[in-house]
């Protein structure tokens, strides 16, 4: 007969209960039963911490009102690789990125929409550590029609090298602001580093289409050192990582911001082998992919584009920088996920997602050996010679 | 993405360590493989493992394991090094899939032993802070107690029970939700 185990020290028992499955927290719950240790250790509030950063690979927020109070309410769809996290009421989520999540607090009474932005909150979901931003000055984005957000690391203006978006979510960070006012659109810039604004961007003015509809400016997509915003028909882009960081626009031949997500293409691109800039679009009862061709204003559609038949005029599509990854929300609520490098497609949420606008992905990447993060308590020193 | 190649040609080039075990069995292994173990790593950049290193803590039965797991994934990390930089890179999602298969495939194999053995490898993995093992062995102790009550935990691994019964009622209590 085999012996029995040795006895572990409490941080081995607590590496063994780290690796308990994510998304059933009653087995945690029961394991607290086992002994003393194995309690003290379960409900103790810097083991959840330690949990969630150990867990957290992949979720999305999205938004929607609360029926009687009319609150806003970011809600987070958990999937089998992350805990769940609670409701964040009087707030809605406008981006994610290098595991940090940009908030909207919406406490106070809105103003006539839709309004200039209000506070802006940069929050860690894991963490749970957030950081006010104030507001931005000047008079331009209080007359905003449409504005947007994105936050990022820092590390990105200085061309990115230094930074492999990891562990940098605790660090410094950056908040792209565009806003439109009138034809024209503008971008704020908030350092982390100084606490405060830029002055606005240089102006660029929209193109005068017809019925262009500009009430609305999409979520964020960083591709290298450039953000990239829809907005109507035109995509408004800022350079944070160039020299020139005078913002520009270019035509977007789809309309109909619900039903498209601007993607980042692993096509050729931008001709320099790095990722280009693309689309997913609904249409025609299918989720098709374009990319665009060297900026300006050729698209094509990519060769086997078709990323999801059976598109209804509610489907609803998304990106996920990192992943790489095409979201397809269905008129059930379901969430699929299509990497567009191998082509593998994921279901991560079968129903029951009731968002009326778009979702925010959240994805926070754990290097196999150091998952357990900066915080993490070091393995037991022992003394080699004794 | 360096190939699984360079690490071996590397290894190969390398010096020999002499780690030896509680019982004083002497295994001799390559620098690329024994480096996998934090603890090890810094005794080399320390400049003390002339003579071999004396690894009071880890029976010769545990040990052959522990390098056996060492040696096949040295070259794993070998490639991951290379990479790590460029985490998000399309080039990362390109790692040899086969190659990871049969890395899978052998940690599945590694993990057939017996509790007391899964325990010792623990230690052993803690000790001389291999993270990967001591992921990997920690994820089996955690899956091995899936759906398993209480005292099928601890009779599974030696634990005794040291709540008193009042103690175990009240968490009950408060946690009615996880058992129902």
């Amino acid at each position: 007969m085999a012996p029995p185990p040795p006895v572990l020290m409490d941080e081995l028992i607590e590496e063994i209960l780290l690796h308990f499955p994510p998304d059933h927290p009653a087995s945690l719950v029961r394991a607290g039963l086992v002994c003393r240790s194995w309690q003290r250790i379960v409900s103790d509030p810097s083991f959840a911490r330690r949990f969630r950063e150990f867990h957290f690979k992949l979720g999305f927020f999205y938004n929607f009102k609360d029926d009687q109070t009319g609150a806003d309410i970011v809600r987070f769809v958990p999937t089998s690789t992350c805990p769940a996290l609670a409701d964040r009421r009087n707030s809605r989520a406008l981006d994610a990125r290098h595991g940090r999540v940009l908030l909207h607090d919406t406490t106070q009474a809105a103003p006539p929409p839709p309004g200039p932005p209000g506070r802006l909150v940069v929050w860690d979901p894991v963490t749970d550590e957030q950081r006010d931003l104030p507001l931005p000055p000047g008079h331009l984005y209080r007359n905003c029609t449409a504005w947007n957000a994105a936050v990022l690391c820092a590390a990105v203006a200085d061309g990115g090298g230094a930074c492999d978006h990891l562990g940098c979510h605790g660090g410094p960070f950056l908040i792209v602001l565009s806003c439109i006012v009138g034809d024209a659109a503008y971008f704020f810039l908030y350092s982390s580093i100084t606490g405060s604004w830029s002055k606005p961007s240089e102006v660029v003015y929209l193109n005068q289409y017809p019925g262009a509809a500009r009430d609305v400016v999409g979520p964020s997509l960083l591709i290298g050192g450039t953000l990239h915003f829809l907005a109507g028909h035109e995509i408004l882009t800022y350079d944070l990582a160039g020299n020139n960081k005078q913002p520009w626009l270019f035509t977007s031949p789809f309309s109909g911001m619900r039903n498209m997500a601007l993607v980042a293409t692993t096509e050729e691109g931008d001709g320099r082998g790095g990722l280009g800039l693309g689309a997913a679009v609904v249409r025609e009862g299918s989720v098709r992919l374009y990319s665009n061709l060297h900026g300006l204003a050729g698209w094509k559609e990519e060769k086997g584009g078709f990323i999801g038949l059976e598109a209804g005029a509610n489907t609803l599509v998304a990106f996920a920088e990192g992943l790489d990854a095409v979201l397809v929300i269905t008129e059930k609520g379901g969430i699929s996920m299509h990497e567009l490098k191998s082509g593998r497609i994921t279901e991560v949420c079968e129903t029951g997602l009731h968002c009326d606008g778009a979702i925010v992905p959240y994805v926070r990447f754990c290097l196999p050996g150091s998952s357990t993060g900066p915080h993490s308590s070091q393995p037991a020193k022992m003394n080699l010679g004794n | 993405m360096a190939s699984a190649g360079s690490g071996d040609e590397k290894a190969a080039a390398a010096a020999m360590i002499t780690l030896i075990s509680s019982d004083n069995e002497k295994f001799e292994v390559t620098e690329a493989t024994a480096t996998l173990s934090q603890t090890i790593r810094h005794m080399i950049e320390d400049g003390c493992t002339d003579g071999g290193v004396p690894l009071p803590n880890v029976t010769s039965k545990i040990l052959a394991r522990v390098i056996e797991y060492c040696k096949k994934h040295a070259t794993a990390a070998a490639g991951e090094e290379g990479s790590s930089s460029s985490f998000s890179d399309a080039a990362f999602l390109e790692v040899d899939r086969a190659f990871l298969e049969e890395l899978e495939e052998f940690d599945d194999a590694f993990l057939e032993v017996d509790r007391a053995t899964l325990f010792d490898l623990i230690l052993a993995a803690n000790y001389l802070d291999i993270k990967g093992l001591l992921n990997l062995t920690c994820q089996k102790v955690a899956d091995s107690v899936k759906g398993k009550t209480p005292e099928q935990i601890r009779e599974m691994y030696n634990i005794v029970n040291d709540l008193t019964p009042e103690e175990e009622a009240e968490i009950r209590r408060e946690t009615q939700w996880a058992f129902e």
